[in-house]
């Protein structure tokens, strides 16, 4: 016999109005010197994330590489808008990834998506 | 808006590969910072060659560190351009922001308490000297001083705010990767109750007009405060 939770889990969710969604803000950063690998980059932001601010406060940053706009020594972060300032001082602590010592410049931060394309 | 920082090259190479990633990130002005000890005019001018080569604005300034050396400083304030003095106990704290002559103080926490209170933040700003944050304090110290560093600089921070000292927050790189960007320097403040307008002036208005009013003092024209030869 299933239980309840097995029928739930075939439920859709309906998704959220857009005033009770979460507001997002948009950072592009760039790395001077050196190339690093996105992969890298993610789990190096993340740990010192967890280290500075703890795992209970990092959670609700909601930080997330928007992959296909991370070309070359460009990345582009999405995060909540209230924490924009803690990613910025957060990014302060990064100074080499693998070995590798970098300089991060931050060139715009945006609440969509069309800006920081253009 | 024009973004200065302070750093602390070691030699002129560095400098020059400094001042051009610095370019990079957005700086219009640099401060670069000699040991009081170290400092001489032949050094002096191939500093301002360096300047001039790379098209910035550098002021070129010394750093003190003990009682004697603010007493010399006293003495010959007319040959620097900007005089810092690195704290770190309460005294030299305090001896340095009773003097006029001194521009900045930075590194006030000791290992005991923070080091400024709100007789020091008072004398701050009734003598004109700048309040400093070294962004790299934070990084070079280990977990647990770290934790300590942050609670004192947040206590000073507060105390400065509230009685109107003029705090200025720098990078203190000694090579071009310990540059930050402008915008990680204001995000520090912003996150300790600054409004973004508040954080910026710290990296940019602060530090320029008390640059700016050193070399009015030190050109042939000035005579006092509010009084300079026009013709």
């Amino acid at each position: 016999m299933d239980n309840a939770w097995s029928k739930s889990d075939k439920m859709k969710l309906k998704i959220l109005p857009s005033s009770l969604r979460e507001k997002k803000r948009y950072i592009k950063i760039e790395v001077l010197e050196e190339k690093i690998d996105l992969n890298e980059f993610e789990k190096k932001i993340k740990e010192i994330g967890r280290k500075i601010f703890g795992e209970f406060y990092f959670g609700d940053f909601s930080l997330k590489f928007v992959k296909n706009l991370c070309k070359n020594k460009f990345f582009v972060l999405r995060c909540s808008h209230l924490f924009v300032q803690h990613i910025l001082f957060l990014l302060g602590f990064i100074e080499e990834i693998n070995g590798k010592k970098i300089i991060i410049k931050v060139h715009k931060i945006s609440g969509t998506l069309k800006s920081i394309k253009s | 808006m024009k973004f200065s920082d302070i750093i602390f090259a070691n030699d002129l190479d560095e400098l020059k590969e400094m001042l051009e990633v610095g370019k990079k990130l957005g700086f219009k002005r640099f401060c670069q910072i000699f040991d009081f000890k170290k400092f001489n005019e032949k050094i002096e001018e191939e500093v301002k060659e360096i300047g001039k080569e790379l098209e910035i604005d550098l002021c070129i300034g010394v750093e003190v560190k003990t009682f004697n050396q603010i007493e010399t400083i006293r003495r010959k304030r007319k040959n620097f351009e900007f005089v810092i003095v690195r704290g770190g106990n309460v005294s030299l704290n305090r001896k340095a922001l009773d003097t006029k002559e001194i521009d900045l103080i930075y590194n006030l926490p000791t290992k005991a308490n923070s080091g400024f209170n709100h007789i020091m933040a008072k004398i701050a700003r009734k003598n004109d000297v700048l309040i400093g944050i070294n962004f790299r304090n934070l990084l070079e110290k280990n977990e647990n001083e770290r934790i300590k560093f942050i609670k004192a600089l947040k206590l000073n921070l507060k105390l400065a705010k509230k009685y109107k000292a003029k705090i200025v927050v720098f990078s203190g790189a000694k090579n071009k990767f310990e540059l930050k960007d402008p915008k990680i320097l204001i995000s520090f403040l912003v996150m300790n109750g600054f409004d973004l307008k508040e954080a910026k002036k710290c990296i940019s208005k602060n530090l320029n007009e008390k640059i700016e009013e050193n070399r009015k003092r030190l050109s042939e024209k000035w005579i006092m405060p509010g009084v300079r030869v026009i013709k």
